[in-house]
């Protein structure tokens, strides 16, 4: 590919400058200070072990949950005419701009021993979802995924229809125009927004903390046992977070390949 | 069996009022300026857009009912369409694309396959079975899905402007080939388009919209003999006239014609004149144009101020002048009269 002359005014290079400094340093930072000698001991201690696993599987599990109801709700918005949508899509959406903690908060004030839902449950059911592993999943999900929606709702939004009506016309009923036409339509956009909600559910802290806490096992993410650590041992704390920036860097270059067209829009 | 089509629907400021009826193995071409209507009465009459009033039947099915709320959902209609372009699913390779329709209808995938399979070869791009939509070119992707729309024997075609895509080489196979997949079947076939070859060549009759209204209906002949409004005089009062090309020269029976620059390779191929690019002279005319002939008025139809003469013997043509043109020559049905047309008037397409 080749390049076209410049067409912006040269200064612009200095803030362009301090804006690369401002992503590159702290990473360089934490890989220079981190003691590499400790990381096999780290990485093999129970503490750690146990953050890590719960990360994986409840990040996996939200992404799961995320596509199935995500994916629903983002046709539901895209493709029907359903009086309000735009609301609906900002209230689905708000946890995008919210501080995590409000929605920690918020997620209490619903679901809290307390509260209407949480009272129901717990007299109906026994059921108490704050501080347990369904309420890491809730909050992750409360702030995750509304990635996969925005990304996927405008995706649907913008595709050519054609192909979906030659699909009817040619005798596809709506399951098979759906998985046939449809999602392989907004591949790009249902890959990257599924990707973006594991991101942002795995590394999700302060919404977590809130609502679910920090018991080892139970609801201590990496994210928690991280800030955890830099209270009592600050190294332990550079080194995991070396690694969560190892853990993410793997993804991102993994799917670099298939995750590019969703970018720009257009062929690998 | 018939396609009945009583369509009202509003478009905008304007209105679509159309009623057609299309018999069996009747191939009805509506032509009409951009804004007409044509893909809106299109779409109505697949069911991908509802109707405001009216009904739409094939034989005894209702497709659409707007007074009883009858309709039934175009993947019900099985109906072989074709639209203008981009009509090929891009994740799926040429023989899955035709394929599609059996597969969707409930057919093995084995068998579908076979059927698609079958179907290429029938027009003769089996060899394009694996490859994939954007790899093909205009020609061959329209090819592709006229085969697509054909494959699960449809009950009725329907057509949005098949050829205007296409670079004139690929309309003229595409228009072949239509002519091949819709001449002996009994399924009627509704055409849309605004090129008045494709209306000439394809349409047992034309019907022409302007203006969401059917102005005219008839054979091409009837319409280029006696055309009612000036975009029908316009555009479809242009002679047609086969013959095979060799160089600059097409050769029509005894009637040779010497036609404007091409790219065409020869072979058979329609020379298109229009009407009022002639010109007619009582002695043989001297100068530069290069088709002079003699010939016969069979008849003048004095509509407006223009006059349209109709010439036979050597070739069947329309011409077009003024009244005053005409009487300045003076000769009359019956009479003969020498034309002529300069070489770079005459365009040719592909046959």
């Amino acid at each position: 590919m080749s390049r076209r002359p410049s067409t912006i005014p040269r200064l612009l290079i200095v803030p362009a400058g301090l804006a690369v400094a401002l992503f590159a340093l702290p990473i360089l930072a934490l890989i220079a200070r981190a003691p590499w000698g400790e990381l096999t001991s780290i990485l093999s201690d129970d503490d750690t072990g146990r953050a890590v696993g719960l990360s994986l599987v409840t990040s996996l599990i939200t992404t799961g949950i995320a596509l199935a109801i995500g994916v629903p709700l983002a046709l539901v918005l895209a493709r029907t005419r359903l009086p309000g949508r735009r609301i609906i899509l900002a209230v689905c959406t708000l946890s995008m701009v919210l501080p995590p903690v409000v929605a920690g908060v918020a997620l209490l004030s619903v679901l809290g021993r307390r509260a209407p839902l949480g009272r129901l449950l717990d007299d109906w059911f026994g059921v108490t979802v704050p501080f347990t592993g369904a309420a890491v999943v809730i909050a992750q999900l409360f702030v995750a995924m509304p990635f996969l929606v925005i990304t996927l709702e405008s995706a649907l939004g913008s595709v050519d229809r054609g192909p979906e009506e030659m699909a009817r016309a040619l005798g596809a009923r709506p399951w098979r125009v759906l998985t046939t036409v449809t999602v392989p339509s907004v591949r790009s956009a249902l890959l990257a927004g599924t990707v973006l909600t594991w991101a942002r559910a795995i590394g999700e802290f302060g919404a977590t903390i809130t609502f679910a806490g920090n018991l080892p096992g139970v609801t201590r993410t990496l994210p928690t046992e991280t800030y955890l650590a830099l209270q009592n041992s600050p190294d332990r704390a550079l080194m995991l977070a070396v690694i969560q920036v190892g853990v993410c860097l793997a993804v991102l270059i993994a799917l670099r390949r298939r995750w590019v067209p969703a970018i720009t829009g257009g062929r690998p | 069996m018939s396609l009945a089509i009583t369509i009202r629907r509003a478009l905008g400021e304007r209105r679509l009022e159309v009623d057609l009826e299309i018999a069996d193995g009747e191939r009805l071409v509506v032509i009409g300026p951009n804004g007409a209507g044509k893909s809106s009465l299109l779409r109505s009459v697949a069911g991908l857009d509802p109707i405001d009033s009216g009904r739409v039947t094939f034989g005894d099915e209702i497709w659409d009912d707007a007074a009883t709320g009858e309709h039934r959902p175009v993947e019900s209609r099985r109906l072989g369409v074709v639209p203008q372009r981009d009509a090929l699913l891009a994740h799926l390779n040429v023989l899955d694309n035709v394929a599609y329709g059996p597969r969707s209808q409930g057919v093995s995938r084995r068998e579908a396959r076979r059927r698609a399979h079958r179907e290429l070869e029938r027009f003769h791009i089996g060899h394009l079975a694996d490859a994939r939509p954007r790899s093909l070119s205009g020609g061959e992707a329209q090819r592709v899905a006229i085969a697509r729309a054909l494959v699960a024997e449809p009950t009725a075609l329907l057509l949005d402007e098949p050829t205007s895509a296409l670079d004139l080489a690929a309309k003229a196979g595409v228009r072949a080939l239509l002519t091949a997949a819709t001449t002996a079947t009994a399924r009627p076939s509704l055409i849309v388009t605004h090129d008045a070859v494709d209306a000439l060549t394809l349409g047992d009759r034309i019907a022409v919209l302007e203006e969401g209204q059917i102005t005219q209906i008839g054979t091409g002949r009837e319409l280029a003999a006696a055309p009612r409004t000036g975009y029908v005089a316009e555009l479809l009062g242009i002679n047609l006239i086969r013959g095979s090309l060799n160089g600059s020269t097409l050769t029509s029976g005894n009637f040779e014609l010497t036609v404007g620059a091409h790219d065409l390779p020869g072979g058979e191929a329609i020379a298109t004149v229009r009407p009022r690019s002639i010109s007619l002279h009582r002695a043989r005319p001297e100068g530069s144009p290069r088709n002079v002939w003699q010939s016969r008025i069979s008849s003048i139809d004095r509509t407006a101020d223009r006059v349209r003469v109709r010439l036979v013997d050597p070739v069947e043509i329309v011409v077009e002048l003024t009244a005053a043109g005409l009487d300045a020559i003076g000769v009359g049905e019956g009479g003969e009269v020498w034309a002529s047309v300069k070489a770079s008037e005459v365009s040719v397409t592909g046959g």
